[in-house]
C-alpha cells in the first residue's frame, strides 16, 4: 500500500509543479470563475436569475475543465514515463504492475479532490455571497430571498403525477390498438412483406401511440378538466412547509397575448375537486412556471390530488401538458410535463452531491485515461479519450437522433453499443442544482455503481491486462 | 527442464530475445540463445559493443522486456517478481528520474517505493547523498542537474534499498574522472561486503578494475568468459614493483636475473601517474584549499546503511576507503595516514621474513633495507617506484636455483598476478592495499 500512496503521491506533486499547467490553473479557471461572479453581479437580472446563471456556468466550466484536466493528466503521466523512462526506475522496484496503475489512478483522485474541493468551495462561497448581497439590488428584496431560498438554494425533489381514472393499461390498450392499425396502413401503402420489418415498424407505432394517447388525456378542451395524482410527496416539513407544482403548457390555438388561464384545485383527497382549496394563474405559455401550496395539503401518506380545470370563457383554445422527458439531454431545456416539488433537503447537501457526481465522472475518466495511456501515444490516446468524452456527454442526444432518423431498430442497437460508453449525462448534476431539484442518492448509488463499480471496473481491468502484458521497454538494439 | 540454482544472482537458459516489425517478421536477434550464471557476492562484468545485447539482457532480466525464447532467474524469482525486486538495486543506462522532484525528495520517494519507514528513508537520504557528493544540492529539482551529477542520484536510488544485487547498465556514463572512480571503488567495496553486482558497460577499463568475471556479448551471443585474472594475466611475463631503488641495486637484480635467465630481456621503468589519477589529485588540492563549487562535491565512502553479506567489515576497508578517498583512516595501519586521494597507490611491500629467510635472501638484504628506508605513505611518491618486467620463459625450465618465491613475495603475492593473491587470502591490511592498488593501476 505504501508504494500505491507513494506513486499517488508523486502524480500530485508532479501535477502541482507543472508550471504552465498551475499557471492555466489559477488564472483561467480561478480568474473564469471570480470573474464570471463579478460579471453577474455587475450584470441585469433578478438575483434568482444570477444566482442560477451563476450556479450553471460555473459548474460546467469546473466539470468540463477538470475532465479535459483529467483526460490529459491520466494519460501524460503514463506515458511520459514511459517516454522518458523513469518508469524503468519505477517498475524494477517492488511494484506490481497494478499497484502502478493504482498509484496513478489513487493520485488523479487525491488531485481532482483537491482541485474540485477548491473550485467548489469558491462557486459554494461566492453562491451564498451572492444570496446575501444580490436581492437587495431587486425592487423587492423581501420576495426576491424568499424566491431563491425556496427555488434555488434548496434540494427539491420532483414526482410525477399520473392521471386519476386513467389508468396505465387503459393507455397501453389503446396504444397498441391504433398502433396495429397505423400498421396496416403502413404495410397497404408501402406492400411491406417482410415479417421483421413489420415487426420493427411495430413497435416505433406503438411507442409512438402510446405517446399520442398520454397526450390526449393531457389534453383540457375549454371547459373540461383533469385531475392528477401525486404520489409519494414527503416534504422534509408539513408545517409551514411549501410544494411547489411546476408545469408547461402548450395550446392548439395560440391566445392573443400568448397567456392561458388555469384553475386549480388541490388537496390529500381525490375529491379534490369539491373539497381542495382553490387558486387561479394566469401565465404564458410554453414557459415553465410554478406556484406555491401548502405542504399540509398532502396527505400523511405522501398523496397530492389536484384538479386543472380550463376556463371556457377566459381559453378559446385547448390547454396540454406535455410529456415529461425520459432523461435530461445535456444540450436542451428537459419536457417537465406538470410536477409536485417537494423539499427534500438543504442547498449544501445538495451541492455537495452534485459535486460528488462530479468527482465520480473524473474517477471514471481517470481510469479510461490511465488504460488508454497504458496503450497508446499521447495523442492517439487523448484524441480516443476525447472522443469517448464527447459520446458520454452527449449519449442522449446521439441516441435520440438514431431514433429519429433510423428508427427503433437502429435506436436498440445503438442504445445496445452505448453501454459501452459512459453516460455522463444521464448522471449531470448541474441540471438539477441550477433548478434547485435534489441531487438522489439514488442517482448517486446508480452512478457508482454504473459508471465506476461496473464501467469504470471493465476498463480499469482492461488497462491493466494491457500494461500487464505489454513490454515497458522500447526496442533498442 | 532448466533447475534453479539457488547459489546463482542470476541466472539464464538459452534466453533469446527477437525484436520483430508490425508484421511479425523477425527483425533483430538481440539476444541469442544466452547462457548466464553469476554467482552470489560476485562482481560480473557484462562487456560489449554497442548493440550487441547487454542492455536488453539486463532489461530481460529485469522484467522490462519478455524474452522470445528461455528462461531467466534473479535471486531465484521470474524477472519482474515483486519480492526479488525488493532486493534489487538497478541504474539504468540514462538516470530517468522524475526531474521535479529534489534530489532528497527523489531519494525519499524511492524509499517509500521500498516501504521504508520514515525514519529510515530520512537516515538513508543523508547518507547516501553525503556518498554520491550530492549532500549540498539535496533540495534542488533534479531538472537542473548536470548529467553527471543525475549519474550520481541515479546510483544513488540504486542503493536506497540495501539491495543484494545491483544491475547497472553503463554507471560511468556521463560522468567525471571523480565520479567514475568513486563509483568504481564503491563497486569494489560492495563486491567486498558480498553484494552480487551485474555492471554492463562497453567502457573496458572500468570492467577491468571492479569486475571478478566478466563475459563478452557480441551479436547477442557471449563470446568469451570467466575471470577477469584468467583472461587478463599474461603468463609469460613477470612484474616487480617496488619504491626507489638505488642504480646499485638495480643492477645487482639484473644481474642475478641474468644468472636465472641468460636469453631473457629486462626492462627497467620509473612508472608515471595515469591522466586519471593525475586529475584526481589536482582536485583533491583543490578541494583541500576549499575552492567552491555549485557542482558536485566527493561523496565519501560508502553508506553505513548498506549491510555486509556473509561477513563483517574490517579494518581493510578502513584503510581502503583511506586510500581511494583521502580520508583519515579509522584504524592507522602502517602510516598510511595523509595519502593524497586518487594517486596511483604504490605501497612499499612491507616484508616479515622469517630469519632463515633472510639468510636465504643473501643478496636481496639490501633491498628489504632499502624498502624499510622508503615513505610510509607511497601517494605523493609513486615517480620513485619503478617498475621491472621480466619475461618469464612459459616452457616451464626456470632454473631451479632461482628463489622467484621471494621476488614474488616482494610483489605481496606468492602466485605472479598480486591481485590473485590478495583476492584469495586477503590476509592483513597492507596486502589488501596492495590489492587494491593493483586495481586501480
Amino acid at each position: 500500500m505504501s508504494q500505491i500512496w507513494a506513486l499517488a503521491r508523486n502524480l500530485v506533486v508532479e501535477v502541482l509543479r507543472m508550471r504552465p499547467l498551475m499557471v492555466f490553473v489559477v488564472f483561467l479557471y480561478f480568474g473564469y470563475t471570480f470573474g464570471f461572479g463579478y460579471w453577474l453581479h455587475l450584470g441585469s437580472g433578478t438575483a434568482e436569475e444570477k444566482i442560477q446563471t451563476f450556479l450553471s456556468y460555473s459548474l460546467s466550466t469546473t466539470g468540463h475543465f477538470l475532465a479535459f484536466l483529467t483526460i490529459f493528466v491520466s494519460i501524460a503521466t503514463i506515458t511520459r514515463d514511459i517516454k522518458h523512462k523513469q518508469l524503468f526506475t519505477v517498475a524494477t522496484k517492488p511494484v506490481s504492475r497494478g499497484g502502478y496503475l493504482g498509484g496513478k489512478f489513487l493520485g488523479m483522485g487525491l488531485l481532482n479532490l483537491l482541485l474540485l474541493l477548491a473550485a467548489g468551495g469558491t462557486i459554494y462561497g461566492l453562491v451564498k455571497l451572492g444570496a446575501r448581497l444580490e436581492p437587495g439590488r431587486d425592487p423587492d428584496p423581501e420576495y426576491s430571498r424568499a424566491r431563491l431560498d425556496h427555488l434555488i438554494l434548496v434540494a427539491r425533489q420532483g414526482v410525477h403525477p399520473s392521471i386519476v381514472g386513467v389508468p396505465e393499461e387503459q393507455i397501453a390498450r389503446q396504444a397498441q390498438q391504433e398502433a396495429e392499425k397505423n400498421l396496416e396502413e403502413f404495410v397497404d401503402q408501402y406492400y411491406i412483406t417482410d415479417p421483421a420489418v413489420k415487426a420493427s415498424r411495430l413497435d416505433f407505432e406503438i411507442d409512438e401511440s402510446t405517446k399520442k394517447v398520454k397526450l390526449r388525456y393531457r389534453s383540457i378542451p375549454p371547459g373540461s378538466h383533469i385531475t392528477w395524482h401525486f404520489a409519494g410527496v414527503k416534504p422534509r416539513r408539513r408545517e409551514n412547509g411549501l410544494v411547489f407544482i411546476r408545469y408547461k403548457q402548450e395550446v392548439t390555438l395560440n391566445p392573443a397575448d400568448l397567456a392561458v388561464t388555469g384553475q386549480w384545485w388541490y388537496g390529500p383527497g381525490e375529491d379534490v375537486f369539491y373539497t381542495g382549496k382553490h387558486l387561479q394563474t394566469r401565465d404564458s405559455i410554453r414557459t415553465p412556471h410554478e406556484f406555491p401550496i401548502e405542504a399540509e395539503s398532502v396527505s400523511e401518506t405522501g398523496d397530492l390530488y389536484l384538479t386543472y380545470r380550463n376556463p371556457q370563457i377566459n381559453n378559446p383554445t385547448t390547454v396540454i401538458f406535455p410529456l415529461p422527458g425520459k432523461r435530461a439531454p445535456h444540450l436542451f431545456e428537459k419536457e417537465i410535463g406538470i410536477e409536485a416539488l417537494y423539499v427534500a433537503g438543504g442547498f449544501t447537501g445538495n451541492f455537495l452531491r452534485a459535486l460528488l457526481l462530479i468527482y465520480l465522472r473524473l474517477l471514471f475518466l481517470s481510469a479510461l485515461g490511465i488504460t488508454l495511456g497504458a496503450w497508446l501515444s499521447f495523442p492517439v490516446a487523448v484524441l480516443t479519450g476525447l472522443v469517448i468524452f464527447t459520446i458520454g456527454l452527449c449519449s442522449n442526444f446521439i441516441l435520440s437522433s438514431i431514433r429519429f432518423e433510423f428508427g427503433a431498430k437502429w435506436f436498440n442497437f445503438s442504445n445496445l453499443a452505448m453501454f459501452f460508453f459512459p453516460r455522463f449525462a444521464a448522471y449531470d448534476p448541474i441540471p438539477q442544482i441550477e433548478k434547485g431539484r435534489l441531487v438522489s442518492y439514488q442517482v448517486l448509488g446508480s452512478c457508482l455503481l454504473i459508471l465506476i463499480l461496473i464501467k469504470g471496473g471493465i476498463v480499469g481491468f482492461a488497462g491493466y491486462l494491457i500494461f500487464k502484458f505489454r513490454e515497458l521497454a522500447r526496442v533498442i538494439v | 527442464m532448466a533447475k534453479i540454482q539457488k547459489n546463482l544472482a542470476v541466472q539464464t537458459v538459452g534466453l533469446t530475445k527477437i525484436f520483430r516489425d508490425f508484421w511479425g517478421h523477425k527483425k533483430v536477434i538481440a539476444v541469442d540463445d544466452l547462457d548466464l550464471e553469476i554467482p552470489r557476492r560476485q562482481v560480473y562484468g557484462l562487456l560489449g559493443p554497442n548493440g550487441s545485447g547487454k542492455s536488453t539482457t539486463i532489461k530481460m532480466l529485469l522484467g522490462l522486456l519478455f524474452p522470445s525464447r528461455g528462461r531467466s532467474w534473479v535471486l531465484g524469482r521470474l524477472p519482474g517478481d515483486v519480492k526479488a525486486n525488493s532486493r534489487i538495486g538497478y541504474l539504468p543506462e540514462e538516470s530517468n528520474l522524475y526531474p521535479y522532484l529534489s534530489a532528497r525528495e527523489t531519494l525519499d520517494f524511492y524509499g517509500r517505493l521500498f516501504g521504508l519507514s520514515g525514519q529510515e528513508r530520512r537516515r538513508r537520504t543523508d547518507s547516501l547523498l553525503e556518498m554520491v557528493g550530492l549532500s549540498g544540492v539535496g533540495r534542488r529539482p533534479m531538472g537542473e542537474f548536470s548529467k553527471g551529477m543525475a549519474r550520481r542520484l541515479g546510483l544513488a536510488q540504486a542503493l536506497i534499498n540495501d539491495p543484494d544485487l545491483l544491475i547497472l547498465d553503463e554507471p560511468t556514463s556521463g560522468l567525471d574522472p571523480i565520479g567514475t572512480r568513486q563509483i568504481k571503488d564503491l563497486i569494489l567495496q560492495l563486491g567486498r561486503r558480498g553484494k552480487t553486482v551485474l555492471l554492463c558497460s562497453h567502457l573496458l577499463a572500468d570492467v577491468e578494475d571492479v569486475c571478478d568475471r566478466i563475459g563478452i556479448l557480441y551479436g547477442g551471443k557471449m563470446q568469451a568468459e570467466g575471470a577477469v585474472d584468467q583472461l587478463l594475466a599474461r603468463q609469460e611475463m613477470t612484474q616487480i614493483r617496488f619504491g626507489r631503488l638505488s642504480g646499485e641495486t638495480l643492477e645487482k637484480i639484473k644481474e642475478i636475473i641474468r644468472q636465472e635467465d641468460q636469453q631473457g630481456s629486462v626492462e627497467v621503468q620509473t612508472p608515471r601517474d595515469r591522466l586519471e589519477d593525475y586529475f584526481l589529485r589536482i582536485v583533491s588540492e583543490a578541494r583541500a584549499a576549499e575552492t567552491e563549487t555549485s557542482g558536485a562535491i566527493i561523496g565519501t565512502g560508502v553508506s553505513e546503511f548498506l549491510s555486509v553479506v556473509d561477513k563483517e567489515p574490517d579494518e581493510t576497508e578502513a584503510v581502503i576507503e583511506q586510500l581511494v578517498l583521502g580520508q583519515e583512516p579509522k584504524t592507522s595501519p602502517g602510516g598510511a595516514a595523509g595519502a593524497a586521494a586518487g594517486t596511483e597507490k604504490v605501497e612499499p611491500v612491507e616484508i616479515g621474513p622469517s630469519e632463515e629467510d633472510l639468510a636465504r635472501r643473501g643478496v636481496l638484504d639490501s633491498l628489504v633495507e632499502a624498502s624499510a628506508e622508503a615513505p610510509p605513505s607511497g601517494f605523493s611518491e609513486s615517480r620513485e617506484a619503478q617498475s621491472l618486467t621480466v619475461p618469464v620463459d612459459e616452457g616451464g625450465d626456470e632454473p631451479e636455483d632461482m628463489d622467484r618465491s621471494l621476488i614474488e613475495e616482494l610483489t605481496a603475492g606468492r602466485g605472479g598476478n598480486p591481485k590473485d593473491q590478495a583476492t584469495e587470502e586477503a590476509a592483513g591490511t597492507d596486502q589488501e592495499a596492495t590489492e587494491q592498488e593493483d586495481k586501480d593501476n
